[in-house]
């Protein structure tokens, strides 16, 4: 068959053009513009590396970066054994996966900004938390969830863990149901126990997606805007600010696009280094699991 | 020995029956306690939270549809994520067709799928400044250009080994009977892609119904904003007022759990089709 050319041209030039506009484009400018001090009006100035200086000598991008760092490690610690835990569980059970998965799943469609909102409710001082805590004769627990240093961070991070553990379950759930029968039940008949199947068939097994949904939760992390955004608008100071926040409020709050874009270089450069990362850790194994 | 082990085996089969059952409420409690609230004035919140309002009151629901113009959020909300899928649709079948037909370069199809480990939220300030130069900051193009792009990597990087998969024969027969490349592409590549489509445009629907970031950057007159910036700033509006709050949330809510509730299979298979972005 002949090639037409300009048949082909024709039909990948849109999705062309809007990738290189919108997506290459983006990627040089946020480099470019994080090396300028530009403002948003005016000529563009460069200023070299100015910008990182700036931003790593601010130890409000300290606290940011340590509470992004918080985040990731503490979604990766509850979310990713919940999930695991959820599937495994619920993959034993062989009926009712189906509503289990429904359910679990629920948080994971609604918006990020009703949840939001929903919590910041929940959260209020009068609100129902610090009253079930005095139904429950707790009232020296009682506080402002989203002022108090320290609980307002984990306060923040609560809703955002709790939405995506469902995602990440319907991951390992899938990856479940592809383990051979055969395997599972000639276990059972060397009477290997519920948490020996586990530990020795199903975590091995769960590996390569393990790394699909380890960089899934990073960059969830890195992303995360809505709920410190709604909650505390990253406050009191920046106790609960993320640096996707960091990076918008710098950029359209105070308008230094400059110092904006060198905090989306650093986005970019953690997102790409993670995901790298757990590349790096994760491929030797399956590879071998592959030939074996 | 046989019976303590039988007790120990349902001591367990107890606790992991808690703990998913106490997961499943954690999913559901919070969205029923939100519906109950609604029908509560504020002050029944305060004293009673945890109790079946004492009357369905629809007094709150009428209240944020008078302040708040929920449903004129929610038509914009429809338009533009109904626009940006199809245009996603439409834009990058035409491309993944061209990619797993004629240009089977992998140095393309890498190209396009680079985009995926991008995270979108890094490149919001030279998008606003693009669409700016362009004059699409605050209008609803410029917001459905950007949601049509966000996705495009990986719409492509699903799309292609899907139509690969579609046997080539069928193509054959269509150019002996004649037909151009456009008209075999309309009337049998994309008929045929559709599950693959469908994956796409459910996960692209959900994803972009719920966006916040980039629309709150863009859209800056309430009467084209979204629904999600119209959730947002019931916040401001009604700040303490809890009763039009849980009816504000419920409002925004609902229509997402009814597609939710017959689409289910079809949102979950789309969404986990957008866990390869890992």
């Amino acid at each position: 068959m002949e090639k037409p050319t300009s048949f082909c041209t024709a039909f990948i030039a849109p999705a062309f053009l809007l990738y290189v506009i919108f997506i290459i484009l983006p990627i040089g400018m946020t480099l470019f513009l994080s090396l300028s001090s530009w403002r948003g009006i005016g000529p563009v100035e460069l200023v070299g590396f100015e910008n990182y200086l700036e931003i790593f000598s601010d130890p409000e991008f300290g606290t940011v970066l340590a509470n992004t760092g918080v985040i990731v490690i503490v979604t990766l610690l509850t979310q990713l054994p919940i999930a695991i835990l959820l599937s495994y569980f619920v993959f034993e059970q062989k009926i009712g996966a189906r509503i289990y998965r429904a359910v679990y799943f629920l948080p994971v469609v609604i918006s990020a900004v009703a949840i939001g909102l929903m919590f910041s409710i929940f959260y209020s001082y009068n609100g129902p938390i610090n009253s079930l805590l005095e139904n429950l004769n707790l009232s020296h627990l009682k506080q402002n969830w989203l002022i108090e240093p320290g609980v307002n961070l984990i306060s923040v991070m609560v809703p955002q863990i709790w939405q995506w553990v469902g995602w990440h379950f319907v991951i390992y759930l899938a990856a479940l149901f592809t383990i051979p029968s055969s395997t599972l039940e000639s276990a059972k008949m060397d009477g290997a126990g519920r948490f020996q199947i586990f530990w020795h068939i199903i975590l091995p097994y769960l590996k390569p997606v393990m790394l699909v949904s380890i960089v899934l939760s990073i960059s969830g992390s890195l992303r995360s805007f809505e709920y410190p955004f709604i909650l505390t608008n990253g406050g009191p100071g920046v106790s609960t600010t993320f640096i996707a926040l960091h990076m918008v409020k710098k950029a359209f709050t105070y308008t230094k696009f400059g110092e904006g874009s060198a905090i989306a270089v650093n986005i970019l450069f953690l997102a790409l280094t993670s995901k790298f990362i757990a590349d790096f850790l994760f491929r030797d194994k399956d590879e071998r699991k592959i030939r074996r | 020995m046989k019976t303590i082990k039988m007790d120990s085996e349902s001591i367990q089969r107890i606790l992991i029956h808690t703990f998913l059952i106490l997961f499943g409420l954690s999913c559901i409690y919070p969205f029923f306690w939100v519906l109950l609230n609604a029908f509560k004035t504020t002050t029944e919140i305060y004293t009673s939270p945890f109790a079946f309002p004492s009357a369905f009151r629809f007094d709150n629901f009428v209240e944020v549809f008078r302040e708040v113009e929920l449903h004129r959020n929610f038509l914009n909300s429809m338009f533009i994520v109904t626009s940006s899928v199809a245009l996603l649709i439409i834009v990058t079948g035409m491309a993944a067709y061209i990619i797993a037909r004629f240009w089977k370069s992998n140095l393309l199809l890498t190209f396009f799928t680079l985009g995926i480990m991008v995270p979108g939220q890094a490149l919001v300030i030279p998008t606003f400044i693009i669409l700016n130069k362009i004059g699409l900051v605050d209008s609803q193009y410029g917001l459905i250009l950007v949601y049509t792009v966000s996705n495009i990597s990986l719409a492509i990087f699903i799309l292609v080994p899907f139509i690969k998969k579609i046997p080539f024969e069928i193509e054959e027969s269509g150019f002996m009977d004649g037909a151009s490349n456009l008209q075999i592409f309309t009337k049998l590549i994309l008929p045929l892609a559709k599950p693959g489509l469908a994956t796409i445009g459910t996960l692209n629907f959900i994803l972009i119904w719920n966006e916040y970031l980039y629309a709150f950057i863009l859209l800056r007159r309430p009467a084209i904003q979204t629904l999600t910036q119209a959730i947002f700033a019931l916040r401001g509006t009604f700040t303490t007022r809890y009763g039009l709050l849980c009816a504000g949330i419920t409002v925004a809510i609902i229509p997402v759990v009814i597609v939710y509730s017959i689409f289910q299979d079809q949102i979950i298979k789309g969404m986990y089709a957008g866990s390869v972005k890992g």
